[in-house]
């Protein structure tokens, strides 16, 4: 089982989709066929569980398991509809220091034997629960949006990051929440600008969509469902990138067709 | 006003879009976190930096530029623009005439004042 990954999903800046984002390519990683655990890291703010529509099955938690108060195989709860695919709850009543990084290693070592995959979602910031979030991870996803801010944590992020290149291998980036109409007016930074400010390679690229809201609250990942709508769709291929096929972006720019038509009248 | 929205219906690249403007707002702000450095230090760099270039050579302080700019690879350098405004060293055009000369000792000023 050394072939096992473990893959961090952290971004700095709160709110970005880290959360959306660990459910989405974990949902899709192991309808793939791989064995994949999702580990939500974010002691006392656990959001993980609802994303993937398991609330109501957790019973242990993450800081029970470094507890010793249960077995790891009790704390893990399976999903609903994919098989081979588990979740490491946080706890909801803690906070971070109640683990420490050793305590985090021992149980991500633990994870490896078990699962293809572990995906851990990493709490924002880049503090202590950061630091516990990378410890074990082999690579990292950096999910970052269009703004400002967002870009600006990434690159500490990155920075943080590219100082532990021995150990973590490959550090990506997935930029979330794309408006192609604002970049086609120039009202958003590109991609292309993002990528070039942060010098680091993307994997991915999610559209802006509101079928995100309606998923999260049914608690079913996007990425299962069975259409070819943006951004689950960009999160299925994320997770093909991730298993080393060579996935080509989606066009974006299908959405603004109708502008593009005027356009062509005119010229 | 009608060029305006010829243009936008034309979608001609408009390169005053507001991410444009956040893009090179990022540059800077990026660079100066990675090397953890208040734009005031370069401001204090760029003028000790002119006095040196002020040895040598008539310079335009005013429209010299100097910032950290960053570059593939998380790697950045240093860009000075610094305008010359005679030919030659400066010894050599000690005796030009006299508005050169008031020109220079303004330049002067400024860069010490700067300091």
């Amino acid at each position: 089982m050394s072939n096992s990954k473990v893959i961090v999903v952290t971004s700095g800046k709160g709110g970005v989709g880290k959360t959306t984002t660990t459910a989405n390519i974990g949902a899709a990683l192991a309808s793939l066929g791989k064995k994949v655990c999702v580990v939500d890291m974010d002691i006392g703010l656990r959001n993980l569980d609802i994303l993937m529509g398991l609330e109501n099955r957790v019973v242990y938690n993450l800081v029970d398991v470094i507890e010793g108060s249960c077995k790891l195989k009790q704390a893990l709860v399976k999903d609903k509809k994919v098989p081979n695919l588990c979740m490491l709850a946080a706890a909801q009543t803690r906070d971070k220091t109640a683990v420490n990084g050793e305590q985090v290693l021992e149980l991500i070592n633990e994870l490896r034997t078990e699962f293809d995959i572990v995906l851990v979602d990493c709490p924002a910031g880049i503090e202590s629960g950061f630091q516990n979030s990378i410890v074990g991870a082999d690579e990292a996803l950096v999910v970052v949006t269009p703004e400002m801010s967002s870009v600006r944590d990434a690159d500490r992020i990155v920075g943080l990051l590219e100082a532990r290149k021995d150990q973590i291998g490959a550090v990506r980036l997935i930029v979330n929440r794309v408006k192609p109409g604002l970049i086609e007016t120039h009202q958003m930074m590109s991609i292309e600008d993002i990528t070039e400010i942060l010098a680091i390679e993307p994997i991915g690229i999610v559209p802006d969509d509101e079928d995100v809201v309606i998923s999260t609250n049914k608690g079913e990942p996007l990425s299962l469902l069975d259409t070819n709508k943006s951004a689950g769709q960009a999160y299925r291929n994320i997770a093909r990138r991730l298993l080393g096929e060579d996935v080509p972006f989606m066009d974006l720019n299908k959405k603004v067709g109708i502008f593009k038509k005027i356009k062509a009248l005119f010229a | 006003m009608i060029k305006n929205i010829i243009d936008w219906l034309l979608g001609e690249k408009k390169s005053s879009g507001s991410g444009d403007i956040a893009v090179n707002r990022m540059k800077l702000m990026v660079v100066h976190d990675r090397y953890q450095m208040p734009p005031a230090i370069v401001e204090e760099m760029k003028s000790e930096l002119l006095k040196v270039a002020a040895k040598y050579f008539d310079i335009d302080t005013e429209s010299a530029e100097c910032m950290i700019k960053s570059q593939g690879n998380r790697r950045a350098f240093i860009s000075a623009t610094v305008p010359l405004l005679s030919r030659g060293f400066k010894e050599k055009n000690d005796n030009s005439n006299s508005t050169d000369k008031s020109n220079r000792k303004n330049k002067k000023d400024l860069s010490s004042s700067a300091a």
